[in-house]
């Protein structure tokens, strides 16, 4: 195994939650459902970054990111597959939100944000310490974890 | 002690989420979750706590109902994947 290609993120001043976003966090990478997409959400940016996979399949091209929520945090996503339509869930540590977008697919990727909502639901309040955390998607629902006091863990 | 898993279903005609459960995540910071195959199954990766859980499923409705096993792992646990 040897690695093909690597780049460097960059911040140049920190985000509204400076203590957090001092610089770029990008928390994972995913591919998007047809495999032509590297989707890297970065909480100290709030930004998903975005990187069409090369024709060789080993290296990839930065394309226009989603821009998040300012302060927001973005830390992981998940896709949903439909019949009708694409979607994809952005879990947002720092604001504790899921913003679920509709995926397009034309000469390039774009999303459309349809809601966000707090995780704890419509209309409910999150304690305080809370950070969200993982995203995983079964067939019929969607999960995700808070932490209910983060003051001990950085990550 | 326990941190919270919240789920929410998902309606696939419009992609909308709702509410529909909190469960405790069966101890401290919830690193990293999987769900089986059958999805009758979540396995939970509690960092903090050096442990893995698994919480029984009901597929039809989606709620998680109790608590089935549990071990601990040294060290900090952070990701809990199915081998089937």
């Amino acid at each position: 195994m040897a690695p093909v290609q690597n780049e460097t993120f960059t911040l140049a001043e920190p985000g509204p939650n400076p203590d957090r976003q001092d610089a770029p966090h990008p928390h994972e990478a995913i591919l998007d459902p047809t495999g032509e997409y590297i989707i890297v959400p970065d909480l100290g940016a709030d930004l998903v970054r975005i990187f069409q996979v090369d024709k060789d399949g080993l290296t990839w091209t930065a394309v226009d990111p989603l821009v998040a929520a300012p302060g927001s945090g973005p830390r992981h996503a998940t896709f949903l597959v439909t019949d009708d339509a694409t979607y994809m869930y952005l879990v947002a540590e720092l604001a504790n939100t899921i913003t679920g977008y509709q995926v397009e697919y034309e000469s390039e990727l774009t999303f459309t944000e349809l809601f966000a909502v707090n995780t704890h639901g419509e209309g409910s309040s999150v304690p305080n310490g809370t950070t969200a955390a993982e995203i995983a998607l079964s067939v019929s629902c969607l999960f995700f974890f808070f932490y209910s006091d983060c003051r001990s863990f950085h990550h | 002690m326990s941190d919270a898993i919240l789920s929410f279903s998902v309606d696939h005609s419009s992609g909308n989420l709702s509410f529909v459960q909190e469960f405790p995540a069966g101890g401290r910071v919830p690193r990293q979750f999987s769900i089986n195959k059958a999805g009758d199954l979540l396995a939970v990766g509690l960092q903090s706590d050096g442990r893995v859980v698994l919480i029984d499923r009901d597929v039809k409705s989606g709620l998680l109902k109790r608590f089935a096993a549990n071990a601990l792992v040294e060290g900090e646990v952070t990701a809990v994947i199915f081998d089937e």
